[in-house]
């Protein structure tokens, strides 16, 4: 139904599996690494200041993305689209394949305190992280994401620009793809699914 | 950055927001503000989006120069967008509509962002919302607070009806 279309990505040389919204106008896609990727140790803490480490990554698949609970309109955006593109995952998988939705906050002298009742917000088992500025910038480089705090103004406004993709996490902990806006729920509830019968294929064989 | 948008370019995101039933329009002369709803926030939430319709249905071009939100020291007109991957966000100085001609703001794109926070509205209140344009012309409406999720079905409903 979506076509599949394989193009070389010329960043960093990975192939890239692009799905093509079924219109062709409006592009949607999703960018499967050619192969995974280890992620480094790190130590953040959930939004409940428990622990959160690289172990929380093993066992469950992980949609990872990341922001600033100060963001008004992206992030609430992306949260929301999540929250709607479980539900359809909901249909395609199996509920212990469900994944887990982390939101990464990078901004944790404001977002610490807010951060529980922010993911709240979207769905009741959403899951706010952050931590020392070298740990959340440890994970963010290993996921290839990037971001940027605006010059402060007058009254000490400013904002946040962030990469706007999900990484999407293997039950090894590994980065497996990219989810990018619009995320269109049916297509990126089916791009997931794809993912996880490529990752059962892999460890049957 | 200073930008003004035409009307056109927003056509994309007009139709998602339009029927969004709950709220009722503000109507003067030639223009008309509807369905204006903003996103529940966290207690100490320090920006609010503010999301609407505004139709101009008067003869003559218009311009919105800007808007303010009760219980906030500052609001601008701001565009989301995806630069290289990156979101970011702009400031508009002004939005042309068109005779006939309409601008969505809406999750993702365009929206009113409001910022310092002096007496914010408890929450569950609606934001008093005022739109400024460019021959002095003040309209207010009243922007229901909802989850971004209702919001957003609200307008994939309207989308898969029309």
């Amino acid at each position: 139904m979506n076509p599949v279309v394989r193009i070389r990505a010329g960043l960093t040389g990975i192939a890239a599996l692009a799905l093509a919204y079924a219109s062709g106008a409006a592009a949607q896609t999703g960018i499967e690494l050619e192969q995974p990727v280890e992620l480094p140790a790190f130590t953040l803490e959930d939004h409940d200041r428990a622990p959160f480490t690289e172990a929380a990554l093993q066992g469950q698949w992980t949609l990872l993305m990341i922001g600033y609970t100060s963001c008004p309109d992206v992030c609430p955006f992306t949260l929301a689209n999540l929250e709607h593109v479980l539900a359809e995952v909901s249909q395609k998988v199996r509920p212990d394949n469900m994944p887990e939705v982390v939101f990464l906050a990078l901004d944790p002298e404001r977002d610490r305190e807010t951060l529980g009742e922010y993911v709240a917000l979207f769905h009741p088992d959403f899951m706010g992280v952050t931590g020392d500025r070298a740990e959340i910038d440890r994970l963010v480089d290993a996921l290839d994401a990037t971001y940027r705090f605006t010059e402060p103004d007058a009254d000490d406004f400013y904002e946040v620009h962030h990469s706007s993709s999900v990484s999407v996490i293997d039950p090894e902990g590994r980065l497996r793809a990219k989810l990018q806006p619009p995320f269109e729920a049916f297509i990126t509830a089916d791009l997931l699914a794809r993912l996880q019968i490529a990752y059962r294929r892999e460890h049957t064989q | 950055m200073t930008r003004s948008l035409r009307s056109r370019a927003l056509r994309l995101t007009l139709g998602a927001a339009a029927l969004i039933a709950s709220s009722l329009p503000a109507n003067a002369g030639d223009i008309a503000i509807e369905h204006a709803w903003s996103p529940t926030v966290a207690s100490a939430a320090r920006t609010r989006a503010v999301y609407m319709v505004i139709r101009n249905i008067g003869e003559a071009p218009r311009r919105i120069i800007g808007a303010k939100v009760d219980g906030f020291a500052m609001a601008h007109l701001h565009m989301s967008a995806v630069t290289d991957g990156v979101a970011t966000m702009s400031r508009l100085d002004a939005l042309d509509v068109s005779p006939g001609g309409s601008v969505a703001f809406a999750p993702g794109a365009l929206h009113v962002m409001a910022m310092k926070p002096l007496s914010p509205p408890p929450p569950g209140a609606a934001l008093s919302v005022t739109i400024e344009f460019a021959n002095g012309e003040l309209f207010t409406v009243e922007a229901e607070q909802k989850s971004m999720a209702d919001g957003l079905k609200a307008m994939r409903e309207h989308d898969h009806g029309s």
